[in-house]
């Protein structure tokens, strides 16, 4: 073997690439040729530096980041692994979105309520006693009652209802008889009486009066 | 002396390893939390140390790790065991710094980081004296590694990777022709001549401080 690619020889005898004749020819070239002997020995120095070069060490950040890369796709590997695990990833997922949206507003909330129920607790009796008993009711019908001075009776009758209808000034402008017997002269009587009209709002206003006559003596 | 130094490199055996390979891989596929454990402890490191040779920034590299060990998780499925589980991953990596070493050139060339990284990041351990050695042989070996982790920066990112991968990682040439997905022929090649320009940098640097001497000898 000769000094015709040193470079080549060198390499191939560091890795092992030649064939064990190669391999004696060369390291016989070796000991004879002082060139291509520095040249190997720097070589082999070389690669025992380099092999024996710390391995830069990995930053904790990224240590920490991979463990937690590992962890979620083991978490994702194990989920697509049956559509029940996927279920439970689900649900377990939707109730810690929830979880981390209510647990924020919880005590604001639970605050809030309290407060508006002891509010409410505070004020209700006092709006429940605000109403006087002699108060004038609004929307009701007021009460009709016979003026007892316009009643004439004219004549003899016996058990009578009647339903008189009674405009806003108190007069009987219709009646009917439901039960009994009426003669004419009860019936002049009974649209010549004046009656206190109904109230409505406060206002006088027309209305219907059943009416008993019972008893009735004729004066005069 | 040649002859004994060719066995560098002692090798695991490749059925038992092969075996470990495929246990691991069964158990990631199955989400065992062990073996995502394994896993990262086996390959964080190295994958990180080879990340930041090939690309020489440690941000950089960081982010190439993620982007590995995110498909190393998403794809361990489809691993067939043609090749071994660190060839595999080695290959990802290898195409990683690729892609963004081609992003880095593209996009942030002309940006400057400080690199607080490594600074943040000593280990405890590396503040105990070694008493195995003595502080000029540390300090001289230290002073070579930087000296050759900087000639590999500067030599073509192609001869890199198969020099940091045989030199290195101490991986075989059929190993880094899987990584690369390249033939033993351009393997040896790319090693021929990356071994070349290294030495051609590391002899420019050494002009003048002598330091990589390579045959020390004693005073007399």
């Amino acid at each position: 073997m000769s000094c015709a690619n040193p470079l080549e020889m060198v390499s191939s005898l560091l890795d092992g690439g030649m064939t064990p004749r190669e391999q004696k020819k060369a390291l016989t070239h070796l000991n004879s040729c002082r060139s291509c002997n520095a040249r190997f020995q720097s070589a082999y120095q070389l690669r025992r530096s380099m092999l024996e070069m710390d391995d830069p060490l990995i930053p904790e950040a990224l240590a920490g980041r991979l463990r937690v890369l590992a962890s979620h796709e083991r978490e994702r590997r194990l989920r697509r692994a049956s559509l029940s695990a996927l279920m439970r990833h689900w649900g377990s997922w939707v109730w810690l979105c929830f979880d981390n949206m209510m647990r924020p507003r919880a005590l604001p909330i639970a605050g809030g309520v309290i407060s508006a129920l002891l509010l409410v607790g505070v004020w209700l009796p006092a709006l429940a006693s605000n109403q006087s008993s002699d108060d004038v009711p609004l929307a009701t019908w007021g009460y009709i009652g016979p003026s007892p001075l316009d009643v004439r009776a004219t004549g003899g009758a016996g058990n009578a209802v009647v339903e008189l209808t009674i405009d806003e000034r108190g007069r009987v402008v219709d009646y009917t008889v439901t039960s009994g017997a009426m003669t004419p002269e009860l019936g002049g009587m009974i649209l010549f009486s004046r009656f206190n009209p109904a109230t409505l709002f406060g206002r006088p206003t027309s209305g219907k009066l059943v009416y008993r006559l019972s008893q009735v003596s004729v004066i005069g | 002396m040649a002859a004994s130094i060719l066995d560098l490199s002692p090798e695991r055996t490749a059925e038992v390893a092969e075996a470990a390979d495929l246990r691991l891989v069964q158990s990631l596929r199955e989400g065992s939390e062990w073996a995502y454990e394994e896993l990262l402890s086996r390959f964080q490191q190295p994958v990180y140390a080879l990340a930041l040779r090939l690309l020489g920034d440690s941000s950089e590299a960081a982010d190439v790790v993620q982007e590995v060990f995110l498909k190393v998780f998403r794809n361990v499925g489809s691993f067939r065991g043609q090749s071994s589980l660190k060839t595999w991953v080695y290959r990802i990596t290898v195409n990683e710094a690729h892609n963004a070493r081609r992003w880095f050139f593209r996009h942030r060339r002309h940006e400057a980081e400080p690199d607080l990284a490594a600074e943040e990041t000593r280990d405890w351990r590396e503040t105990i004296p070694d008493g195995s050695r003595s502080p000029f042989d540390v300090a001289f070996d230290r002073e070579q590694h930087v000296m050759i982790e900087a000639a590999l920066d500067r030599i073509n990112p192609i001869f890199r990777e198969a020099v940091v991968l045989r030199d290195i990682a101490d991986m075989s040439y059929e190993e880094i022709a899987e990584v690369l997905g390249i033939t033993l022929g351009t393997v040896k090649s790319r090693i021929l001549r990356g071994r070349g320009s290294l030495r051609e940098e590391l002899e420019g640097s050494l002009r003048s401080s002598r330091l990589l001497r390579l045959a020390p000898t004693t005073a007399e």
